[in-house]
């Protein structure tokens, strides 16, 4: 199976204060940025992410079977349903 | 006496500025209500101070328990303090290095030159840059600035600026925010010099409009930076025979007593009342500019903003009487002239 490369298209800065996590995003015209309040799972998914040239879905699920109480059918099924989102919404690019 | 959410702005800005902690300062923030930490957050705000606050409360971690409202804004304020400042420094550190390959015998002042000296630059919100020159070296200079720096531009107080990328540059042929000849204060470049400056830089604010906590933490890190390089006689001295002493005396009383900072003359100048200062600081925030009045006349035309200077210097009269009469019939003297001159 070949698996799909993705790297995040902005600039994206991660802030956590308490149990709150908020990503910050800044596409090349600074006057689009905007700011997105996420839970637990995607900071922690992006905090690993956010320092990686690229990552595949795999990597995304591996990272969230290690975490978090979930089988890999779970974790499959939760990476690609996250990868879909962050592309609609411009975060991420296909390489 | 001061609100619970000040002393807690206090106690985070020592943790933020790796400054003692006061003692209990778990329970304060510990006691504070919800509507206290929105107040918290306010002053953080107004104070250009958030990005130090977030910086505090992450290193305490999970052991505050923070409410639900007011976070976000705090993290999103912290990030926009420290894009900007990245962002001014790094022009700052540019303009310096062009500026010495070319021969000048300039100096940035205030923030730009402080900021290091805090324990994460980027912390320190900025907004200009301020730029020194001799007013003999001004004429080579202008050209080299609207060539490099973008267009030049005169405000109405003859000074000149220049923008580039959305950081202003403000040109001054002053060093010192102090009416003395400057052949007789500290030589510019020690570091007697640049406690002096800062200094005269918060009491003309404060002699005005007002003055916030941000310039107090700059005191502060360039006390605590500098202190073991100057002589505290010497420096006290310069204090005295620019008629400042009383206002130096209050000022580091504050910063000691608030702060924790106490290296230098901080720890040498004798002990002062500082309440009267304390409520310049926090009624308008920073530069007062959240003031209410002051918001309002901020929006208006240059002529009502002059107006509204001249009259917040005339309000602190008995306070400019006592701690810097001198210093406070210059500034008197610069804005009269400043208002009948157009």
């Amino acid at each position: 199976m070949t698996s799909n490369r993705y790297h995040i298209v902005p600039e994206c800065v991660l802030r956590q204060l308490g149990d709150k996590y908020l990503l910050l995003v800044y596409p090349s015209d600074e006057d689009d940025s905007y700011a997105l309040q996420i839970n637990e799972s995607f900071a922690f998914l992006l905090e690993k992410i956010l320092n990686q040239p690229s990552f595949t879905e795999e990597e995304v699920s591996s990272l969230l079977t290690s975490q978090y109480d979930l089988s890999e059918e779970e974790a499959r099924a939760e990476s690609e349903k996250t990868l879909a989102l962050w592309l609609n919404n411009g975060l991420i690019q296909l390489l | 006496m001061i609100s619970l959410p000040q002393q807690c702005l206090y106690d985070l800005l020592r943790i933020a500025l790796q400054l003692p902690r006061k003692e209990r300062y778990r329970e304060r923030l510990e006691a504070l209500s919800p509507t206290q930490w929105q107040s918290l957050f306010r002053l953080s705000h107004e104070h250009l101070l958030s990005a130090l606050v977030y910086d505090a409360l992450t290193q305490l971690g999970d052991a505050v328990e923070l409410p639900e409202e007011g976070s976000i804004q705090l993290m999103l304020d912290a990030d926009r303090i420290s894009r900007k400042a990245r962002q001014v420094y790094r022009m700052s550190e540019k303009l310096n290095s062009d500026l010495l390959n070319n021969g000048f015998h300039h100096q940035i002042l205030k923030g730009s030159t402080v900021a290091s000296m805090y324990p994460k630059a980027e912390l320190r919100a900025a907004g200009d840059i301020d730029l020194y020159i001799p007013s003999y070296e001004q004429t080579r200079l202008r050209p080299f600035l609207a060539k490099h720096y973008g267009e030049e531009k005169m405000a109405p107080d003859g000074s000149y600026h220049f923008r580039a990328d959305e950081i202003e540059i403000d040109l001054h042929t002053r060093f010192y925010d102090l009416s003395l000849n400057p052949a007789l204060l500290p030589e510019i470049g020690t570091p007697e010099a640049q406690i002096l400056m800062l200094s005269s830089h918060i009491l003309k604010h404060a002699l005005g409009a007002g003055v916030g906590l941000r310039q107090l933490c700059d005191l502060a890190m360039a006390n605590r930076q500098l202190s073991s390089r100057y002589n505290a006689a010497r420096l006290e001295a310069y204090y005295r025979s620019t008629g400042t002493y009383r206002w130096n005396r209050m000022l580091h009383s504050l910063i000691r007593e608030r702060l924790g900072e106490q290296s230098g003359v901080s720890a040498t100048l004798e002990p002062a009342r500082f309440a009267s200062l304390e409520r310049i600081v926090f009624e308008g925030g920073n530069f007062g500019h959240y003031a209410p009045s002051r918001k309002a006349q901020l929006r208006k035309s240059p002529a009502v903003r002059k107006a509204d200077t001249l009259f917040r210097h005339i309000r602190r009269f008995p306070f400019a009487l006592y701690y810097a009469p001198r210093e406070y019939s210059a500034y008197l003297w610069q804005l009269f002239k400043g208002n009948i001159s157009r």
